[in-house]
């Protein structure tokens, strides 16, 4: 069925940055990172950089409680609303698009929720844990979350479904490569083969007249925090699968540190003013992908527009041919 | 004949820091230079062949242009290298500047396709009888069914030379290779690890490196079918082979080479080479070329389903 990709595939509403989220939420308001005491010291790379190579798994997620109360026009009204089980009732054609399971809070991804993750914390500012939305943001997003099941354009489109470029914070299912090199850290997703480069050498950002799915992102180490930057947003990508939309006015601020030799703690300020009344952050990690009893931890290749169905699944209806197919313009 | 030898040394020096573009030159010289030496120091009384010898190298000499200080007294390499081992060092930016991207072989100019010199030793391609009917019909229908005209990933080698920058990060372990066109990527393994076992096949490969001396050899399997080498319709089977050899030239270009091998379509392995250019521009980042949406975009503008 057209949306199973987008509703059954587990995220609530979460958002990825590498992989997927899980559940369990800390108390909001907390800020800072936890952190025992401890006289543990990164080793370094050949260039003094603390040295965070290797294959990881991770990033943040958080909870949009306000989805629940969307109402969402499709079907008959009773289905209407996010988060009614369609369990043998005539919604069953029009599957709730939240199991209980995953509005507890308690996110599962193909029935396990991997113990690496566990240190999501969710958003931690502001303090009520709520995105703090502007009045006319807040209309966009609902508009988005309304049309989720059946949307009229590709605005209304998970990115993912059409492999987009995730932007930044959100990535993909599967580890991340870290990678450092004088000047750069780079951050190789498995999926979609996303690349973040990240140039550690204080140049400055780009123009803004050029945008980028991924953003422009610059980067500096603060001690043994890695701090990017990333501005340059097109206002096309999402911080997850159900429409928690972002504008081109984004800027958002990471911090990675590493608290011991597996894991990452990590945070991301998202300052948004077309959106939102003031910026909010969301707090997570990352920790090493465990090697026992796997070949291999190397990245394999993820051919998202190679393999893509879910464009055209998502937006055909009965009656309505798509368009048809546009070929690559290359003068021959 | 200390002082021939010293000033041999820095005639040496020189020829190796120009490069092999003066190779002719340099021999020339070389040679020039050891039979003046030679004849005048017959000539001279042996209390005056030092100077003799002194001056006649310097009146040689004067006629190149001299190397730097630094660079006179030895050979040295001219390559950067990284401070973690020591191996030539590719990090950066790069780009080719040839027109194998439209067509591998010798082309020329028409409307939309600029005219090349082609990157295929001996301008010949092997292809097996059947095969070489199968490229005719490719390039009749080029247009739809080139893979790039649903803008997939382009497969190796065809991404080292489409007209787009690429990124090398390189450490010890990895030389990891970033294209702008379509974010494609590869990881280049020169951690001695193996390609992987079972029947995988990827777009882009599974590359495996080492360093032969200041050249990296890749040596790319797993390949899948679906990609072709140019968009005049030259293809290969899932059977292919590729070998790389990347081979630095002095530190902003890079000889590149590439060995095919594919016993389902030619009749033997052939080779492409093109130079790779370092983008020398301060602060050249990659930008994004993004094609897949571009077609999204084009194909569903006029489209809603209300």
């Amino acid at each position: 069925m057209r949306h199973c990709l987008c509703i059954t595939c587990a995220a609530c509403m979460g958002l990825w940055l590498a992989s997927v989220p899980s559940g369990a939420q800390t108390p909001a308001g907390k800020l800072t990172t936890e952190r025992k005491a401890s006289t543990w010291t990164p080793a370094r790379t050949p260039d003094g950089q603390p040295d965070i190579q290797g294959v990881w798994e991770g990033g943040a997620a958080f909870r949009t409680e306000e989805v629940d109360k969307v109402q969402v026009n499709v079907g008959p009204s009773e289905c209407n609303t996010y988060g009614k089980s369609a369990v043998n009732t005539d919604c069953a054609a029009y599957p709730a698009l939240w199991s209980d399971a995953q509005r507890s809070g308690v996110i599962e991804a193909g029935g396990r929720i991997s113990p690496g993750l566990a240190s999501r914390r969710g958003l931690v500012d502001p303090p009520d844990g709520k995105i703090p939305w502007k009045p006319e943001g807040r209309v966009k997003y609902e508009n988005i979350v309304r049309h989720l099941y059946e949307p009229p354009t590709l605005d209304y489109l998970d990115p993912h479904a059409r492999c987009m470029l995730p932007g930044v914070p959100r990535g993909g299912p599967g580890g991340v490569q870290f990678v450092q090199t004088p000047g750069y850290v780079a951050l190789l997703l498995e999926y979609d083969h996303v690349s973040r480069v990240i140039p550690i050498d204080g140049r400055p950002h780009i123009s803004s007249d050029i945008r980028l799915f991924m953003g422009d992102s610059v980067g500096r180490w603060e001690g043994t925090t890695l701090v990017v930057e990333t501005t340059n947003f097109t206002g096309r990508t999402w911080y997850d699968m159900v429409g928690t939309i972002q504008s081109d006015a984004l800027r958002t601020i990471e911090r990675f540190t590493p608290v011991d030799a597996k894991t990452i703690e990590y945070t991301v300020t998202v300052d948004d003013p077309k959106l939102f009344t003031r910026p909010w952050t969301i707090a997570g990690g990352f920790t090493r992908i465990k090697s026992e009893g796997m070949k291999s931890t190397e990245l394999l290749e993820y051919a998202c527009a190679e393999g893509m169905r879910s464009l055209e699944q998502s937006m055909e209806r009965p009656g309505r041919p798509l368009p048809p197919v546009v070929t690559n313009v290359v003068p021959r | 004949m200390e002082d021939v030898v010293r000033a041999a040394g820095a005639v040496e020096s020189w020829c190796a820091a120009m490069g092999r573009l003066f190779d002719d030159l340099c021999t020339l010289n070389r040679d020039y230079a050891e039979e003046v030496l030679s004849e005048e120091t017959q000539k001279m009384p042996q209390s005056f062949r030092r100077l003799g010898t002194a001056a006649a190298v310097v009146a040689s000499i004067a006629l190149l242009p001299m190397p730097l200080a630094s660079e006179a007294q030895a050979p040295t390499s001219t390559l950067a290298r990284t401070s973690s081992d020591g191996k030539p060092n590719l990090n950066g930016i790069w780009q080719t500047l040839n027109t194998a991207a439209w067509n591998i072989q010798d082309h020329a100019g028409q409307l939309g396709v600029p005219p090349g010199q082609g990157v295929v030793e001996g301008n010949e391609i092997p292809y097996q009888p059947w095969a070489a009917a199968k490229k005719k019909e490719n390039f009749a229908n080029r247009r739809t069914a080139d893979p790039d005209a649903k803008c997939f990933l382009p497969g190796v080698p065809r991404a080292t030379y489409m007209p787009f920058p690429f990124q090398i990060v390189q450490t010890p372990q990895y030389v990891t290779i970033m294209y702008e066109y379509a974010h494609a990527r590869r990881i280049i393994y020169t951690d001695g690890t193996r390609h992987p076992e079972g029947a995988l096949d990827f777009w882009m490969g599974d590359s495996r490196g080492r360093w032969e001396g200041d050249t990296l050899v890749v040596d790319v399997t797993n390949l899948n079918d679906q990609t072709w080498f140019d968009w005049a319709g030259n293809f290969h089977s899932e059977a292919l082979h590729v070998v790389e050899r990347y081979t630095p030239d002095g530190r902003d270009r890079i000889m590149y080479e590439a060995t095919i091998e594919d016993p389902k379509v030619f009749t033997r392995p052939w080779k492409m080479s093109m130079p790779l250019y370092r983008r020398a521009e301060k602060n050249i980042r990659l930008l994004e070329y993004e094609c897949v949406i571009y077609l999204q975009d084009e194909r569903f503008k006029d489209y809603t389903s209300r």
